[in-house]
């Protein structure tokens, strides 16, 4: 994570990670996932579900925190976030 | 995933999006009647935020879910109670706070959820939210308020703020909202709390607060309503409200409750505003009639288990289906049009929000006012705003129409799977099948003569809006014939239309004419 000044403590903290998994027939293709994920790890995709809405994916997967803003925030329940090591 | 399939540009953008295999079932959906997803709500609409936040909340909580029941009235937000697979109660407009009054005076041990909106909580209802709050009862009141009555068409409601304009109130509305959270607080609600939908976090924290304190704990989830009061007020998606919300909200938990008006613009205060300790209507019963044996013990309440009981376990949920994106399997592509004949049926299908019925009615003034034949038009939808199956129906006809509505339909418009499934067996014998190619797979065995027009994907790519897919499905009807002559049907669409889009949606027409000539010509040559 880019950071403007290194903390004095970051040794101590642990940067989670998370995998987010979309289930993408129920999406309606809101884009509130997309605008609010702190970390920009998603983006529309241009395919579409079977209601023709199209629905996002993981740009950049491994910038993912496991904020769960994304899982919290859609109204779809269509994402969720599981925790995991990064090794 | 076929080569076939990958030949087609829009398949490969896919790729990366978890397929069946990898799909395991969503944390919530523990809590959730999978069956019934997507839900019905709009794209953009607030509700399912707010039930996200509950359910999180509720999982944290540690409550025993068996004893945990949810309240629902009417509208969008009633539809709540329909989704939450624990008990739930769906009931009358307005009554939610009497039913689950009820509900937890008889089960003093469960903890009672009413889940409800604005128009439910605070119009109707509104003298049940206040008497239940000077009683203390002891329930949880999840209010999510959009600012107008969603289901019914978006008119001004008790909580929409002054000056806004919804399909009543069209110059804006002149009387003043109600404060939620003054109005609870002055009737002695014991925890208040007020969040936008775009504050997930605070308004699961809240949620969680509020279902672990006894008495009546309020919390109103400001929820984004794009298809109606976004609509009149100049934000039409989701993502504009919410921007709204990120610029206009800001949190002040010591703010006093008469201080947290909405207004049309300015701040929306957010916070915990009450959070106070007051003996509970439960209390007070037991502390005065405390010779009163609990209901359960007069054995009221529980039948004892039966023999039915044992072995029953609720049916697993069906996977999760996450169809590929694959060019449709046509059976046999139409060369013939559908014939001339002095009786006509023709049906549109589709969800709602894709403008099906309005594209029905586009197609029966063609006929009624510049063909001069005889029309009926007849049409079926859902309660939902957007989302749900609907259709439309016209009957053309030389003679006086004695029944109105379509049994064999010469002709069929479909732009949605279930709409297809719905449907497609009443085509009558010669008649033609037009799809939306992209989002009906059409089952070959029938041997039914299909069109297929990617009406969504022409709309989308190449007119640049994807609202005129139902423009261009009516272009692709003119092609296929039924009754219907094209200039009429040109002409009633550029009546029917918003001023100012005509041009927009006079090439939508014509690229859907031209693309089913096109493929009905293609099959020709064959
Ligand atoms: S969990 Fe947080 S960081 Fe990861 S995708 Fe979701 S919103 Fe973005
Ligand atoms: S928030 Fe949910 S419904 Fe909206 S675009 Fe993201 S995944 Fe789709
Ligand atoms: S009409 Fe409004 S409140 Fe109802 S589902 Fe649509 S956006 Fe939500």
């Amino acid at each position: 994570m880019k950071l403007w000044r290194t903390p004095l403590d970051v040794e101590r903290f642990r940067i989670p990670h998370g995998e987010v998994s979309i289930l993408v027939e129920r999406c309606k293709g809101c884009q509130l996932c997309v605008r609010y994920c702190p970390r920009d790890v998603l983006e529309m995709s241009d395919g579409i579900n079977a209601k023709g809405y199209h629905p996002p994916r993981a740009k950049s997967p491994e910038r993912c925190v496991a904020c769960r803003l994304c899982e919290l925030i859609c109204p779809e329940f269509c994402i969720y976030v599981v925790e995991v090591d990064r090794e | 995933m076929s080569e076939e399939a990958q030949g087609m540009g829009m398949v490969d953008e896919l790729a990366g999006v978890p397929t069946v295999e990898e799909i395991e079932r969503h944390p919530m959906d523990d809590l959730l009647r999978g069956e019934r997803l997507p839900h019905i709500w709009c794209q953009g609409c607030g509700i399912g935020t707010a039930v996200s936040c509950f359910i999180s909340a509720l999982m944290r909580s540690g409550l025993d879910l068996d004893k945990v029941a949810v309240v629902s009235g009417i509208g969008c937000t009633g539809r709540v109670a329909g989704y939450i697979r624990l008990d739930s109660f769906h009931t009358t407009h307005g009554r939610a706070i009497p039913f689950a009054t009820g509900l937890k005076l008889a089960n003093p041990e469960m903890k009672v959820v009413v889940f409800s909106g604005d128009g439910d909580l605070i119009a109707i209802g509104g003298n049940h939210f206040i008497h239940a709050a000077r009683r203390n009862m002891d329930l949880t009141v999840i209010c999510v308020n959009n600012f107008n009555y969603g289901m019914t068409g978006g008119q001004m409601g008790p909580t929409t703020p002054t000056e806004a304009r919804t399909s009543t109130s069209r110059r804006g509305n002149l009387e003043h909202p109600f404060n939620v959270p003054y109005l609870a607080a002055a009737a002695g609600a014991t925890y208040v709390a007020r969040w936008t939908v775009l504050h997930a976090r605070r308004l699961e924290r809240s949620i969680y607060k509020a279902l672990l304190k006894p008495g009546f704990t309020v919390v109103e989830a400001i929820s984004p309503c794009p298809t109606l009061y976004g609509r009149w007020n100049r934000k039409k998606y989701g993502t504009d409200m919410f921007e709204y919300y990120h610029q206009q909200a800001v949190i002040r938990h010591d703010a006093q409750p008469w201080e947290v008006d909405i207004g049309l613009a300015g701040e929306i205060v957010c916070g915990e505003f009450v959070d106070v300790e007051r003996p509970t209507f439960q209390q007070m019963y037991e502390r005065l009639h405390p010779d009163v044996r609990p209901a359960e013990d007069l054995g009221l309440l529980h039948r004892p288990p039966t023999e039915l009981d044992a072995g029953f376990e609720p049916a697993p949920l069906p996977p999760i289906d996450v169809r590929e994106v694959t060019p449709a399997q046509v059976g046999t592509v139409s060369t013939a049009q559908v014939s001339e004949a002095e009786h006509v049926e023709m049906r549109l299908c589709g969800f709602g929000g894709q403008g099906i019925v309005l594209a029905g009615l586009i197609a029966g003034k063609a006929v009624a006012l510049h063909d001069h034949r005889e029309a009926t038009f007849t049409q079926s939808y859902g309660p939902e705003s957007r989302g749900g199956a609907c259709s439309a129906a016209i009957v053309v006809s030389d003679e006086a129409i004695l029944y109105p509505y379509v049994t064999r339909p010469n002709l069929i418009a479909a732009m949605y799977q279930e709409a297809y499934t719905t449907y497609h067996g009443q085509l009558a014998e010669g008649g033609v099948l037009l799809i939306d190619e992209d989002l009906v797979q059409p089952d070959p065995e029938t041997g039914q003569r299909v069109v297929p027009v990617p009406a969504t994907r022409i709309a989308e790519q190449e007119l640049g809006r994807a609202q005129v897919a139902n423009v261009v499905m009516l272009g692709a009807i003119a092609a296929v014939g039924g009754g219907i002559s094209t200039e009429a049907l040109r002409q009633s669409v550029l009546e029917s239309v918003p001023k100012g889009t005509e041009e927009l949606n006079a090439r939508a027409f014509d690229r859907g004419y031209e693309y089913a000539q096109g493929v009905m010509a293609s099959s020709i040559a064959e």
